[in-house]
């Protein structure tokens, strides 16, 4: 490997304000690793398990500065942690390894009649080769497709496995942990002190001399290059299995191991509502109701975390935010879920979501009648306006001054951010092609907002903000939810609604501190996203109900519509660390508002990236196939890669959707399986977007320029609204049809998605379900 | 002249050099922060540093001499300071211009700020005057661009104001005026600007002890807003103890003294006018 930037070693920087303890704690669990440890694999699997990292990691074996993957691997299959989504033609992760193993041992037997391990490493490879084209064939796959384990399975486990450590992390000059301290300066060729230098060609030594200035600046300052072991303040990390919400207090997200008060509900007395789910949809209503003076308890199945002190800066850490249930993906183009969509915390996916805020485009609301497509939303947009308003206020979102598409909107309540180089490529190229662009309109503070912190530009936003700049539902409407008297129940999985026999809801029956309990309330919301919204309203079908509750119209779980996210990616001469800053903080709408030379229906918004290194890494080897020397040569030119995304929209179809699988979880309770195939349209859709950001990212002299092909990203539908209590779930106010006094308010009611992320629309429709509640109550027709 | 008038006249002349001080002084520490934020990628970047301190220099040194002549020296460096300042202005001017968005609020905000050079223009100009004002007891009848020198401090020094009132109005813009204090630098110092105008254009005794009175807590406001800003590096992530990414990205601790210093500056070029003219 070269030495791009040497004497770097992020290492270094450990007792600086750039590391946090929680990060001092993750990371030197993970350098405690013993390489040789194995729990999981046998002593007969592991030196084909070794050899097989080596390979796809081209690292020389035995090197002291190796990282050790495999034994990383096998504690994570010792825990058994999941992915939240897997290709319904590979087993479970444990499975799939133990067969894979087997079976490189029997074709590397029949092949040259020695062990995979024994093999000269070219001859490896080309075995690896083979499987990436799907080219083995042995009885000992079992029926798995080896290309299909080779990419979703030993390159998703393997690859990241390496770029989740330090070692991993200077190799490529990202800057790794970012808190409290984040970064300064984020134009091109700008690198704050404390960040890599990258040697250029003669000048090595200078840049040698820079890498080992940041370590002496951080043992100065502490006068000693020994670690500190990491003291525990508050609560230890393991406290975060157990409620936290119970005994009339709440975490207190603004102080480490701090509270605040929380009323809490009898499960006999009927509550007004019970809301299952606290995301963008339920915890914003919970909030809303709850401040309209109704009894509200909230249940989420996941933690309630507070994130100034247990949100480390690493990317395989912050796995805890993300629904990792199991869930089988199948259709001609499988879904990726967890980490991409799905969060499992107080505040659902808004813990990590890219915080993009955005308006859709008023035509929309009426895509059927005004645009050809799709179907009308019963909503009319200015009323929608109004309510985008609120929330926009309630989030405090940084954005432009003047927006250049769509209606006047009212100025945003935070200006927008700076801009970093990523950001600059899309303004630059927007400009060459001669449309318009804009900072991104983020719920990110730019200045300071009561406890809240303004963003230090870490860039980790999708892994969890530790700074609580990020206005997600757990900061934001969650702390006014408890001062309005709402009960927030963390880690209550809920398994069931249920009904009397006149067929009204009764309350819900939920999971928490390992036992069974019964919630009575007088109405139900279901808030859980579009998988587990549909999936408990299946899962909750009875004698009255066969088909699953609200499901009189059959479109239950139909109709779910993700959103396109191709990319287009190349790399600059200039430096352009996008590792710092908001990953998204420049956006065009363009093709959202301009309808002419489409041959497709519907539109796109693109946004400049910011992949941190795990996930880079994935991309790179998943969807461009790299491993080996090939990997880890382009992912030295980590800081050097820019790339543009887009939002597209889907069109609803009927056949992608959510139904209930064989296998069961942890609760004993069906596991959903989610079937996606794209149609004509999308992927005429996908191909306007690619060529349009190939001339996008052409105008700015990149080379090596590659299209990232399959990406989806947020999930909408499986519940519609409409007007029409045959064609759609539930009404305008999310209301069901068929059971008045249970309500689903989330991105499961979307008729159809538009090309805008959809958390500032979900909000903004639980801001109006809870006023149409209010109204309702006051005419006695809840 | 009296002798008395002599003496005042003196005063104010070195009150002149002492605003002067505080200008070069706030443009010394914001461009050594906010240039070394840039990582002084272009050399021109040491230009404000090398001309603020020598104007510091200069000033400090005319604020302690009591002699009534100007000094060709300080001329000399305040009129470095002036161009230094209009230069800066130009650079900054292309900073913004080649920027995506060009003239946008975005670049307002986060480019190279276009007030800031000319914090050294006026720090020099004011300067220059104070050498100027030492020789007025000799020569009544000063008078610089078609004005009496007096009244064309006051004139600059209220202009000075306005603009500094531009740049914290726009910053605190950015800054969303999230916290209500940040209101205090665009209403206070924009009535001692109005009523030093005022005063330049027709004095009179009611305008000049408003305007003193408005002055002084300007230049009040210019010391309490460093504790204001220092309040705020700290109310950012890792507080002070994250000095060095917060000095940076936090509210700039030199830029409020910027109105202490033409404050004094506005109050000198008063005090001038009194001693000259017959204030009614």
């Amino acid at each position: 490997m070269s030495d791009r930037y040497p004497g770097y070693d992020v290492l270094a920087k450990r007792d600086s304000p750039s590391w946090n303890d929680q990060t001092r704690r993750v990371v030197d669990e993970r350098l405690a690793l013993n390489p040789e440890r194995h729990e999981f694999f046998t002593d007969t699997e592991w030196p084909t398990v070794r050899t097989l990292c080596a390979r796809i990691l081209a690292q020389e074996s035995g090197n002291a500065r190796d990282v050790p993957v495999a034994a990383m691997l096998d504690a994570k299959l010792m825990k058994d942690s999941r992915d939240g989504y897997r290709d319904s033609r590979l087993p479970p992760p444990r499975e799939a390894w133990r067969r894979a193993l087997a079976a490189f041992d029997a074709e590397s037997v029949v092949r040259h009649g020695l062990r995979f391990h024994e093999l000269a490493p070219s001859a490896q490879s080309d075995l690896l080769k083979l499987c990436q084209q799907g080219e083995l064939r042995d009885p000992a796959w079992g029926g798995m497709p080896p290309s299909e384990f080779f990419n979703k399975r030993l390159l998703h486990d393997v690859v990241a496995s390496y770029y989740a450590h330090p070692t991993g992390w200077s190799e490529i000059g990202y800057g790794g942990p970012a808190a409290p301290r984040g970064y300064v300066r984020m134009g091109y060729d700008r690198r704050d002190p404390w960040e890599a230098a990258q040697a250029s060609p003669g000048r090595e030594e200078e840049a040698r001399r820079e890498n080992l200035g940041i370590a002496t600046a951080a043992t100065n300052r502490l006068g000693r290059g020994t670690r500190k072991p990491v003291a525990h303040r508050g609560e230890a990390p393991d406290d975060a299995l157990r409620p936290r919400a119970i005994g009339g207090r709440a975490p207190d997200v603004f102080r480490a191991g701090g509270w605040v008060p929380m009323r809490e509900y009898s499960l006999d007395e009927p509550v007004d509502f019970a809301i299952v789910g606290t995301g963008a949809g339920g915890g914003t209503l919970a909030c809303r109701l709850a401040e309209h003076g109704f009894s509200v308890v909230a249940l989420d199945a996941g933690p309630y975390w507070r994130p100034l002190e247990e949100f480390a800066s690493d990317e395989q850490h912050q796995e805890k935010l993300y629904w990792t249930d199991e869930r089988l993906v199948d259709g001609e183009n499988p879904l990726q879920l967890g980490a991409n969509n799905s969060g499992k915390s107080v505040g659902g996916s808004t813990v990590h979501f890219a915080m993009v805020s955005l308006r859709f485009r008023p035509e929309w609301f009426k895509a059927r009648s005004l645009l050809g497509y799709g179907a009308d939303w019963p909503l009319d947009w200015r009323e929608m306006w109004k309510y985008y308003r609120q929330v926009e206020n309630a989030l405090k979102i940084s954005g432009p001054v003047r927006y250049p598409w769509g209606p006047k909107r009212p100025r945003y309540p935070y200006r927008p951010h700076e801009l970093n180089a990523a950001a600059l490529a899309l303004a630059e190229s927007a400009e060459a092609l001669g449309i318009d662009w804009a900072p991104t309109p983020l719920a990110t503070l730019s200045a300071p907002r009561g406890l809240a912190h303004p963003c230090v530009y870490r860039g980790m936003c999708v892994i969890g903000c530790s700074t609580n700049a990020k206005q997600s539902v757990l900061v934001t409407w969650l702390p006014r939810a408890l001062a309005a008297g709402a009960e927030i129940r963390d880690q209550a999985m809920v398994s069931q609604v249920e009904h009397d026999s006149s067929g009204r809801i009764t309350g819900v029956r939920f999971h928490r501190q390992g036992r069974w309990h019964f919630q009575r309330a007088r109405n139900v919301v279901v808030a859980g996203y579009s998988i587990e919204t549909p999936r408990l309203l299946l899962s909750s079908a009875s004698g009255r109900y066969p088909d699953g509750l609200a499901n009189s119209s059959g479109l239950v779980g139909r109709n779910l519509t993700v959103q396109a996210n191709q990319a287009v990616w190349g790399l600059l001469d200039r430096e352009v660390r996008s590792y710092k800053g908001p990953p998204s903080l420049a956006i065009t709408e363009h093709w959202n508002y301009t309808d002419r030379g489409k041959d497709f229906f519907g539109g796109y918004a693109y946004m400049s990236q910011g992949p941190l290194p795990m996930l880079w890494s994935r991309v790179l080897s998943a969807k461009r196939g790299l491993w080996g020397e090939a990997l880890r040569a382009k992912m030295e030119e980590y800081n050097h890669q820019v790339g543009l995304k887009i939002v597209g929209e889907f069109m609803p179809q009927e056949r992608n959707r959510v139904t209930l699988g064989d296998e069961k979880d942890q609760y004993g309770l069906p596991i959903p399986r989610v079937s996606y195939s794209y149609c004509d349209n999308d992927r005429r859709l996908i191909r306007h977007a690619l060529d349009f950001l190939h001339r996008a990212v052409d105008t700015l002299d990149a080379r090596d320029v590659w299209e990232e092909t399959d990406d989806t990203c947020h999930l909408n539908g499986t519940a519609r609204m409409g007007a029409d209590p045959r064609a759609s779930v539930v009404d305008a106010d999310c209301r069901s049809w068929d059971i008045p006094n249970l309500w689903i308010c989330d991105g499961s009611v979307f008729p159809t998605v538009g090309g805008v992320n959809p958390s500032l629309t979900i909000q903004a429709i639980a801001c109006r379900t809870a006023d149409r509640i209010k109204e309702l109550a006051a005419r006695g027709e809840l | 002249m009296s002798k008395r008038g002599s003496a005042a006249i003196n005063i104010a002349a070195r009150q002149l050099n002492l605003g002067a001080a505080l200008l070069a002084l706030a443009v010394l520490a914001d461009s050594a922060v906010e240039h070394y934020r840039g990582s002084y990628h272009n050399r021109a970047m040491y230009a404000p540093l090398a001309a603020a301190t020598l104007a510091l220099g200069g000033s400090l040194h005319g604020t302690l001499d009591r002699r009534a002549a100007r000094h060709p020296l300080r001329d000399g460096i305040y009129a470095l300071a002036a161009v230094t300042g209009i230069a800066g202005l130009g650079f900054h001017v292309y900073n913004i211009d080649k920027r995506p968005g060009g003239w946008s609020w975005l670049n307002l905000f986060y480019a190279a700020p276009i007030g800031a050079p000319f914090a050294l223009t006026l720090a020099g100009f004011l300067g220059r005057g104070a050498e100027k004002a030492r020789a007025l007891p000799g020569h009544r009848s000063t008078r610089t661009l078609g004005m009496p020198l007096q009244r064309l401090l006051a004139a600059v020094s209220a202009a000075g104001l306005a603009g500094t009132v531009g740049e914290a109005a726009l910053l605190h813009f950015r800054g969303a005026y999230h916290n209500p204090a940040m209101v205090l630098p665009v209403s206070i110092p924009p009535v001692a600007a109005t009523l030093l105008g005022a005063a330049a254009i027709a004095p009179s005794r009611t305008t000049h002890r408003l305007a003193r009175w408005w002055l002084r807590l300007t230049a009040f406001l210019g010391f309490a807003g460093v504790g204001l800003h220092a309040f705020g590096v700290s109310r950012n992530m890792g507080g002070w103890r994250n000095w060095s990414q917060n000095v940076l990205n936090g509210p700039p601790l030199p830029a409020p003294p910027s109105f202490t210093g033409l404050a004094l500056t506005g109050l000198a070029a008063l005090s001038l006018i009194e001693e000259t003219e017959r204030v009614v």
